[in-house]
């Protein structure tokens, strides 16, 4: 058989080819025959008719073809770099946590809402569900950060300028230092809220317990469920504001800034959705009473009260965001005098 | 033992890497292609693996101290290598600098000797 020459010349082609691989298109033709040419001339120096041991041992030399590559590459590579590890840690600690701690307390209300008939098949239920929400949250966490990662950070070597000392920030006076629990806390409590809206809205109602447990939606499911991206897109505001809070640490005229920008989208948001009757639920004072005996002048004033409990949720909703606005105003001109 | 070996060839090979370059520039006034280059340092007493000095040669060229040709009237296709304007005025600034931290070192390291 002539399997002599062609056998280990088919190492040096399948070595060059495992080196050009990982390489920019552009550059892989070029690189391919200098690699070529250099093998041959280190064979050439081993003698006229180079064996088996002989491109065994030059390949050996040139070492593991990934290695090589990447020095031909140059610059290290990164999903997420060194400087933002960091952040990308904390939000990836925080997310899962309240993930985690979202997805338990929407299945202990639903226990208690309708006991499951079978305990394990339960429980084997939320661990299933446990561990898939983690891997998503996990996912989209790792997304974002490689987003930042790509785009913003090299932004920000754009217009890096030489640093000075005087580019240092104030340390926070005590008033101005915003504890980070404050925020964690926001951004727990706004992605519960998100995954119980999405996943689970029938569980947001009024439970009544006689004779077990029936719960009344507040919300009218369909219409919810055609605003959901509206609403998503209420919670994501959310948490990038508190994400902002975080990332700060203090009270300042931006951060100011910032929160009027998104409590004022936040503002449009809930008027638009949650004004309208539509998305409550119309039948909640006929649904709640259909096991109680009330008289029909008391279920005249149910109604009546329901019809403008939306009003006032919504009022006060705007009035705490507004409220939010000029403190942040009035607390990061505060800083912004005295510090 | 071997850590301390380790250690040992680690910061050799700290110390050599930045001096690479100069000796590469050093060697580009005439074209070259990389294999003799790698044969000319080693002639020389500075070995430098083909792997390393393969992608240095490109990074170089992609910063505009050398220059290239691909030279085909040979019986094989080679890279030529040699010096461009900027590499050269580069390459004065280097062997200064060298010579100034040569004796640098050299009264920094007498001084440890006495």
């Amino acid at each position: 058989m002539e399997k002599t020459s062609n056998d280990f010349m088919g190492m040096v082609d399948r070595y060059v080819y495992d080196v050009t691989r990982r390489l920019p298109k552009a550059q892989r033709a070029d690189i391919e025959q200098e690699l070529r040419g250099l093998i041959e001339d280190m064979l050439e120096q081993a003698g006229p008719t180079p064996r088996k041991e002989d491109v065994e041992a030059v390949l050996t030399e040139l070492g593991r073809p990934s290695e090589l590559a990447s020095k031909y590459r140059g610059k290290k590579r990164f999903l997420i770099g060194p400087e933002l590890f960091d952040t990308y840690l904390l939000v990836i600690k925080i997310v899962m946590g309240a993930v985690a701690l979202g997805i338990t307390i929407a299945t202990v209300v639903g226990v208690i809402a309708s006991p499951p008939p079978h305990f394990w098949i339960a429980l084997a239920d939320y661990l299933s569900t446990l561990v898939s929400a983690v891997v998503q949250a996990f996912a989209y966490v790792t997304i974002v950060f490689a987003i930042i990662e790509r785009f913003a950070k090299r932004k920000e070597n754009w217009k890096q300028d030489a640093w000075k000392p005087v580019d240092l920030p104030e340390i926070p006076k005590a008033k101005a230092r915003i504890k980070p629990s404050e925020p964690i806390a926001g951004i727990v409590f706004a992605v519960i809220a998100l995954m119980v809206f999405n996943t689970v809205p029938h569980l947001i109602g009024i439970y009544q317990f006689s004779d077990g447990v029936t719960i009344t939606p507040v919300f009218d499911l369909d219409v919810l469920r055609s605003m959901i991206v509206l609403i998503d897109i209420l919670f994501v505001l959310a948490i990038v504001k508190e994400a902002f809070r975080l990332v700060n640490g203090k009270h300042s005229i931006m951060l100011a800034t910032a929160v009027t920008i998104i409590n004022a989208a936040m503002i449009t948001i809930t008027i638009a959705v949650f004004l309208p009757p539509a998305i409550w639920n119309g039948d909640m004072i006929a649904m709640l009473q259909a096991g109680s005996d009330m008289t029909w002048a008391e279920r005249v004033d149910l109604q009546y009260i329901w019809s403008i409990v939306p009003k006032i949720i919504v009022g006060l909703s705007v009035f705490g965001y507004v409220v939010e606005i000029i403190t942040s105003w009035v607390r990061g001109a505060r800083n912004a005098i005295t510090g | 033992m071997s850590d301390n070996n380790e250690i040992k060839t680690n910061l050799f090979l700290e110390l050599r890497r930045g001096t690479i370059t100069l000796c590469v520039l050093s060697q580009l006034t005439e074209p070259k292609y990389g294999y003799a280059l790698v044969e000319t340092l080693d002639e020389k007493g500075m070995r430098v693996e083909p792997g390393t000095l393969y992608p240095l040669l490109r990074r170089l060229e992609k910063q505009g101290l050398l220059k290239s040709e691909w030279e085909t009237t040979g019986s094989k296709p080679r890279k030529y290598y040699v010096l461009s304007e900027m590499g050269e005025q580069v390459y004065l600034a280097l062997t200064a600098e060298w010579g100034q931290m040569r004796e640098t070192i050299d009264t920094l390291t007498n001084e440890e000797a006495k």
